[in-house]
Order: C-alpha cells, then sequence, then structure tokens
C-alpha cells in the first residue's frame, strides 16, 4: 500500500474537520451534504493519486465507505445511546480481526505453494466464517 | 471498472443510510433498530471490498 504524503495528510484532515464542524454548527441537512461531498472527494482523490497500480490497492472505494461509515457515525451519535455506539465499535474490531485472520491464512498458504486461487478461496472461507462467527 | 463508478455505486447503495440519517437529523427521532442494521452493513461492505482488494494485491506482489 503506498504510504500517504503530508499533502494528502492534510486534505483528510480537512475533510474530516469539515465534517466536524458541519455537524457541529451547520443544520442537519446541510452538515448531511458535507459529509456525502467530502466523503466524495476522499474516494477520488486516492484516484487522482494514482492509486491503481497493481501494488496499490484501490482505496477510493474503501476509504469512501469508511468516510460513510465515519460520518454516519458522527450522525448517528446524535441519536444513538452509548449502547448502540459500543456495538458499532465491536462491529469494526471483529471485522478488523476477520481481516487478519483471512490475510495470515493466505500468507500462510502463499508461502507453502505460491499465492494462487486456491489461497484466495481458503482465505475468503476462514474471512466469512470468522464474520458469521461474530455475528455478521 | 473505473474508481469514480465504484464510488458512486457504493454511495447508491447505502442511499437508504443516508436518508435514515437525514432524517434522524431533522427529526431527532429515528427508528434505530433498522439504522443500527444499515450502519453495519455498510460496515461490511467497506470490510468485504477491503479484503478483496488486499487479496488482489497480495496477488499481484
Amino acid at each position: 500500500m503506498k504510504s500517504l504524503s503530508w499533502k494528502d495528510i492534510l486534505l483528510v484532515l480537512g475533510l474530516l474537520a469539515a465534517i466536524i464542524l458541519a455537524h457541529r454548527y451547520a443544520d442537519g441537512a446541510t452538515a448531511t451534504v458535507v459529509s456525502l461531498v467530502t466523503t466524495l472527494v476522499a474516494g477520488m482523490m486516492r484516484s487522482w493519486a494514482g492509486a491503481d497500480s497493481p501494488k496499490d490497492p484501490p482505496l477510493g472505494p474503501m476509504l469512501v465507505l469508511l468516510f460513510a461509515a465515519a460520518a454516519s457515525t458522527v450522525s448517528a451519535c446524535k441519536v444513538l445511546g452509548p449502547a448502540e455506539q459500543v456495538e458499532i465499535a465491536k462491529t469494526a474490531t471483529t471485522l478488523a480481526d476477520c481481516h487478519a485472520q483471512g490475510l495470515s491464512t493466505f500468507d500462510v498458504c502463499a508461502r507453502e505453494g505460491g499465492a494462487d486461487d486456491t489461497c484466495e478461496a481458503e482465505a475468503t472461507a476462514v474471512y466469512e466464517s470468522c464474520k458469521l462467527d461474530g455475528g455478521l | 471498472m473505473p474508481a469514480v463508478l465504484q464510488v458512486l455505486g457504493a454511495l447508491a447503495k447505502h442511499a437508504d443510510l443516508f436518508s435514515l440519517l437525514i432524517e434522524a437529523l431533522e427529526t431527532g427521532a429515528v427508528d434505530k433498530t433498522r439504522l443500527m442494521a444499515d450502519i453495519k452493513i455498510a460496515m461490511v461492505d467497506a470490510s468485504d471490498l477491503t479484503f478483496k482488494a488486499q487479496l488482489k494485491a497480495r496477488r499481484k506482489q
């Protein structure tokens, strides 16, 4: 994964600041539109930076959904209680754990016989079963 | 698929979540169960997409 330049980091911080400020000071509908626009900019930023090279996974869609989740969580905190917020955090932890399990399965398999379809299928199976175990 | 189309597709797929959030922000009341379910679906989608991209990148290395 390509490392972020200072310019990228500043842009991300600017976008996050826009989301937070909009939710703090603007009315609901405006804040949501600001979230949507910043989400789009963040998603396309990586494509503009040429993130589609083979060694650099397409971060656009990933960022867009992560930002959408972040914006949603910020908005939702106004209506959701602590119990629901803990549940969202638990979901994020479970997903991160499933990622780690799936990717380490792929790495072990790739070391033994080369990174092929079998390794990908094995890793995906581990990831999916982990999600099921976590109730997702 | 070009990244821009993927981005637009992802947003369109979760349009329901955004409309629920607008309702929540405007009225201060919303169906919490539905909102939680939609947030979880968006998170799982993001995770699936990222996982696939990471596997693809590892295969190409």
